[in-house]
């Protein structure tokens, strides 16, 4: 259960931007997360919904962008998309592939007033 | 903020606490202390100014921040700390119960007169594992996380500072049993040291992959009960290679000692 602090650190960071900008309220916060970035999505919702907030993030709503993981052939160099870390390339089927995309936990952008 | 030990909340908090020290640091501050702990934080926030908005005045702000933006500054700067002093720092990472203290307890007994070792103990509760540490003569200081489920840069950072690692040598931060949250926090740790014991299932690298995929070195713990369990070490390998292709394995038993010449042999390389 990392979500709790994931989404405490990414309040945190708004709440510290958001005063720097002269924000008097923030509606919504953007997120980009891989779908390999360890974190559960469900759990993360839960977590955004019931993480104390500050008067500045009172009602702000979050949206998430899923990122579809893109994995790359260290052999034949061939990107695909995956679902997991261990995932042979269709091409060649040698096993050394690397997650080139996909596992980012990003704050893409905040709306406010 | 606590001032004893630095943490920001007075119950459940993140604990530092070296064997030897323990009253020096339970929760309940001297009345001394009391005003320290006063917190008074209300404040005004009504902003009374009545516009008449027809239209709406929102703007976007882009930020394109990782959200572990924080920790991972930190964390650069714990191995930026670590290269200057020429310490070698170890992040061990594992589910409850394969054998990380044990490896550390037999490690250090064995390499004391080659290597200065200091262990970083990370546990929700209990002095357990730094007591142990501390038996064999290496500095220790015990994180108790309280609910948290992992160790962070910035405790690394504080508990470094209070233990006096010194240059040239090998510091071993025996992380939290969980192999699920560890994976995405740095610690500014030179290697990811990742152990899986025999009586765990060998499908552990494919069901945890991204700390197998963090990692640099796979210990399989436990070899000498290979002959009462059902595990297959080159499966358990292939499963690890698969989602990490560069893992390095070494097989031991911390109990018998087996395989442990060439674990010393890596960690001893390692040390300039």
């Amino acid at each position: 259960m990392h979500e709790l602090s994931i989404v405490t650190n990414i309040l945190d960071t708004i709440e510290e931007n958001a005063i720097s900008h002269n924000a008097t309220i923030v509606h919504e916060i953007e997120l980009e997360v891989g779908e390999l970035a360890g974190v559960e999505f469900d759990a993360l919702e839960f977590a955004m919904e019931h993480a104390p907030k500050s008067e500045l993030l009172k009602n702000v709503k979050f949206n998430i962008l899923k990122v579809k993981p893109i994995a790359k052939c260290q052999i034949c160099q061939f990107e695909f998309e995956t679902s997991e870390y261990a995932s042979d390339c269709p091409k060649c089927k040698s096993f050394k592939t690397e997650i080139i995309k996909g596992n980012e936990l990003k704050i893409k952008s905040f709306k406010m007033d | 903020m606590c001032t004893t030990c630095g943490c920001d909340h007075p119950d459940n908090s993140t604990r530092f606490t070296i064997p030897g020290q323990e009253q020096n640091h339970a929760h309940k501050h001297g009345q001394s202390d009391n005003k320290d702990h006063e917190h008074e934080h209300t404040h005004n926030h009504a902003h009374p100014h009545d516009h008449e908005h027809t239209h709406s005045h929102s703007k976007v702000v882009t930020l394109e921040q990782d959200v572990l933006a924080h920790n991972n500054l930190l964390a650069e700067r714990n191995r930026g700390y670590f290269e200057a002093k020429n310490i070698l720092a170890l992040n061990m990472v594992s589910s409850p119960g394969s054998g990380k203290t044990t490896i550390l307890e037999k490690t250090i007994t064995d390499l004391k007169n080659e290597v200065s070792f200091f262990v970083v103990e990370g546990d929700q509760q209990t002095l357990n594992d730094a007591n142990r540490i501390n038996a064999t003569g290496a500095p220790v200081i015990q994180i108790n996380t309280g609910s948290g489920c992992h160790l962070d840069s910035d405790m690394i950072n504080k508990a470094v500072k209070k233990l006096e690692v010194k240059d040239n040598s090998v510091l071993i931060i025996e992380n939290v049993g969980n192999l699920v949250c560890p994976a995405m926090f740095d610690l500014g740790e030179a290697f990811r040291v990742v152990v899986i014991s025999v009586t765990e299932g060998e499908d552990k690298p494919l069901k945890y992959p991204a700390m197998f995929n963090s990692s640099n070195i796979c210990l399989i713990n436990k070899i000498d009960l290979l002959p009462y369990v059902d595990f297959s070490v080159e499966k358990a390998k292939e499963y690890a290679l698969q989602v990490n292709h560069h893992l390095q394995f070494f097989e031991i038993s911390s109990k018998t000692g087996e395989g442990m010449k060439e674990w010393y042999e890596w960690l001893k390389t390692r040390i300039k």
